[in-house]
């Protein structure tokens, strides 16, 4: 029997309602646009698999209401995200001020290592635009976080922006890996725990957790 | 809208005809108690409302062609056929009317639509509106005989016989029916029923906040996939301007009073289901008079200001299922450490965000509604009616080894509902296993917390990797165990047992310069096990052959 993937990521998406979190997942996921979505209600996620430097990485991406008093429930899913997507809608200027919520949300809830991406949804809907690209790059630089301006409706940069947070992610854990690995003078642990996300690489080998 | 109160008197009969047929019509009349309305028709104002801020808008009139469907027979003879003619003139001029309200709603919706509808179109829309009423909404099994003993329940007032009827095979059977029944079930006054049936929802809501008017707008506009099809654009747009001003109106009704009502996303499937049903009989100010009930009792403690007691709430799920079938429990709460979110969508909208054919919906809403007395706190028969769903589905999930974390048991239990050939079996063990833990409430809640206390454990526990079953490793399974021996089992042990075994090595080689060997010796002779001294021998002896 061969493994299916090598990595699994689990990713969030959050962000205010209506900013099209469901749909930039629907987009990545079944490469679909369907104009008749429903409002998520608590929690939901999709899978899919993709390939980076010849790893198979299996994301698993964990899909939010976007309504503020869920959080009370949808905050226990952050402790377990290894990246998070933080939408807003480039239409609606509420939208992007909340991203300083939603990240201070992070900075509460989530591992401190978690890694972050802005997205600036909706930019098909240029004569809409309530925020620049310009005052969404500025505060990606500002928390010094990635930032992508996404159409999940004319499918724009939704597979990218999926593939540089999986990197990111990727990167990171292969720097914890070797650090940890240089640290403890090679000792190896197998790292069980399917909610903190690092699972064994490939051939057998165990992969090191944030154990320790 | 001058012509508006003449429409109305005329709209009674129609609404007599949606219903099955004559028979129902005759009982109808019988049950003055909901009819007294049509003395008032003359006096109230009309029956649609205006939505705020469109004030040129002429909304298209809900009302479903007279098709006489199944057999027409002797039922649709004495009373109905004056009905039928009032229908008819009905007809004729509602679609001038349709024709004008269409225009205007093109205006407003700006939204891409044939620009000046012809009068054939028209009549085409009119088809498509009675669909309404056709396509959702009833047993396919109508049932004669229980349809005479709701009717009755209702004449008699018996709340507690219409309540068992709703519970009961098929439910209320029709949307003529439930929108009689469930503002009984509910215990709206009867007063309040029959004065204000035609009245219209009102649509001044000044003190429901902008941000959350907005959020209103936004999930109306998220919910045509729970229309019924065939809809034409401004059919769509009338009905969702309705849908937020019924909304925005009753969240304002909780507003001006001690208890507050708090909207979440989940409020307007459940007011849709109240709105489509009352619509179908026209008469919509029967939902805003329900919902108003339905936030006081059923969902108030889902609309408080944070959503705490809802998360508390969620958790008795796992302990009615704890009560009832430890093992499950185990492997769902204990194995994967689910939390019950799953579950927010079936209890948050009573499963009408999930179940897929409104019919269902509506059954459900009738079992729900039904259910009322069978506990003493009714906002948790959603809960009970969820656990039971996860309870018949038991054997499978134990079988299922696929299902070891939460993704994969998230996915498994919120499939459930669409797995549903039937809702009736499932709704027959719904209720024993009410009737069952009736009068255990309290200690249920305060276990669902305690299940959420552990809950929380675990997460914390699992952010700290704690060691688990390995669903991984099955490929080498050999080198996973011996592996899971060394380094995680015994890891410190084989940590001292290399540092050991790399100092005598180095020892060996450089050490002597450095340390003395001897010492080394009487040390290890003083401590090491036996194995260890023999082994010193040979090395020592070794050591002096070199010299």
């Amino acid at each position: 029997m061969t493994k299916a993937y090598d990595y699994l990521f689990k990713l969030l998406l959050i962000g205010d309602s209506g900013v099209g979190k469901t749909c930039v997942l629907f987009r990545f996921s079944e490469d679909a646009f369907n104009s008749t979505f429903i409002s998520t209600i608590g929690i939901d996620f999709k899978i899919r698999t993709i390939e980076l430097d010849g790893k198979k990485i299996k994301l698993q991406i964990w899909d939010t209401a976007g309504q503020e008093r869920f959080r009370t429930i949808t905050t226990a899913y952050y402790r377990g995200a290894m990246g998070i997507m933080l939408v807003y809608d480039i239409t609606n200027e509420k939208s992007f001020e909340n991203i300083k919520n939603w990240i201070r949300n992070i900075e509460e809830h989530a591992a401190p290592d978690v890694q972050k991406m802005i997205l600036g949804n909706k930019c098909d809907m240029n004569d809409k635009r309530a925020v620049s690209k310009e005052r969404g790059e500025q505060l990606a630089v500002e928390y010094g976080i990635r930032f992508l301006e996404t159409s999940a409706k004319a499918s724009y940069n939704v597979e990218e922006s999926f593939y540089i947070l999986s990197r990111d992610i990727k990167s990171h854990i292969d720097k914890k890996l070797e650090q940890q690995q240089s640290n403890s003078g090679g000792r190896q642990q197998l790292n069980n725990n399917s909610n903190n996300v690092v699972l064994s690489k490939g051939g057998g080998r165990g992969a090191g957790g944030s154990r320790g | 809208m001058g012509s508006e109160p003449d429409l109305t008197i005329q709209q009674k009969p129609v609404t007599n005809l949606i219903s099955r047929d004559g028979s129902f019509a005759s009982v109808a009349s019988s049950s003055t108690m909901y009819h007294t309305a049509k003395d008032d028709i003359n006096n109230s104002s009309s029956l649609y409302l205006t939505p705020a801020g469109s004030g040129d808008l002429k909304p298209e009139f809900f009302l479903t062609r007279p098709e006489i469907r199944r057999d027409s027979n002797a039922t649709t003879t004495n009373s109905n056929s004056a009905t039928l003619e009032g229908a008819e003139s009905l007809q004729s001029s509602s679609s001038d009317l349709y024709d004008d309200g269409m225009g205007s709603a093109d205006n407003m919706a700006a939204r891409e639509m044939s620009s000046s509808p012809s009068s054939e179109n028209a009549m085409e829309v009119r088809e498509d509106i009675s669909r309404i009423c056709n396509t959702i909404a009833e047993a396919e099994d109508f049932d004669r005989v229980k349809m005479t003993k709701i009717e009755q329940a209702l004449t008699l007032g018996d709340i507690e016989k219409l309540g068992q009827l709703a519970t009961s095979r098929a439910g209320l059977l029709s949307n003529a029916l439930r929108t009689k029944a469930w503002p009984i079930l509910l215990k709206v006054s009867s007063t309040d029923i029959s004065k204000n049936e035609y009245k219209k929802i009102p649509t001044f809501y000044p003190d429901v906040p902008q941000k959350i008017n907005n959020l209103v707008n936004l999930d109306v506009a998220r919910v045509l996939k729970r229309f019924p099809p065939g809809l034409t654009d401004p059919q769509q747009d009338h009905l969702q301007l309705y849908l937020s001003n019924l909304i925005c109106s009753v969240l304002q009704g909780s507003r001006s009073e001690k208890r507050r009502a708090y909207y979440y996303q989940g409020f307007h499937d459940i007011s849709l289901t109240f709105l489509l049903v009352s619509i179908s009989q026209n008469v919509p100010f029967l939902a805003y008079l329900c919902l108003n009930k339905m936030i006081e009792s059923n969902l108030s403690p889902y609309m408080e200001k944070t959503m705490d007691k809802t998360h508390d709430i969620i958790h008795v799920l796992f302990a009615v299922i704890e009560a009832e079938d430890r093992t499950l429990f185990e492997k769902i709460v204990v194995g994967c450490h689910l939390p019950p979110a799953f579950c927010l969508p079936w209890v948050l909208t009573w499963f009408s965000h999930t179940l897929p054919s409104d019919t269902d919906v509506f059954r459900l809403y009738d079992f729900i509604l039904g259910s009322q007395d069978q506990l003493s706190q009714p906002y948790l028969i959603p809960i009970f009616v969820s656990s039971m769903l996860v309870l018949r589905s038991s054997k499978s999930i134990m079988e299922d080894d696929s299902l070891n974390d939460i993704a994969s048991m998230h996915h498994r239990l919120s499939k459930l509902p669409s797995e549903l050939d039937s809702l009736e079996p499932w709704l027959i063990d719904s209720v024993k296993l009410m009737k069952k833990y009736k009068g255990q409430e309290n200690k249920l809640l305060k276990r669902g917390v305690e299940i959420k206390a552990m809950q929380n454990r675990l997460w914390n526990e699992d952010n700290h990797n704690r060691p688990k079953h390995r669903p991984h490793s099955t490929n080498n399974g050999v080198i996973a165990s011996v592996s899971k021996f060394l380094f995680v089992q015994h890891r410190w042990a084989t940590l001292s047992l290399v540092i050991l075994g790399t100092a005598f090595l180095l020892q060996n080689k450089y050490g002597r310069s450095a340390y003395k060997f001897g010492t080394l010796k009487s040390i290890v002779q003083g401590y090491a096990p036996e194995r260890f001294k023999n082994m010193l021998k040979y090395w020592s002896a070794d050591e002096s052959s070199d010299e």
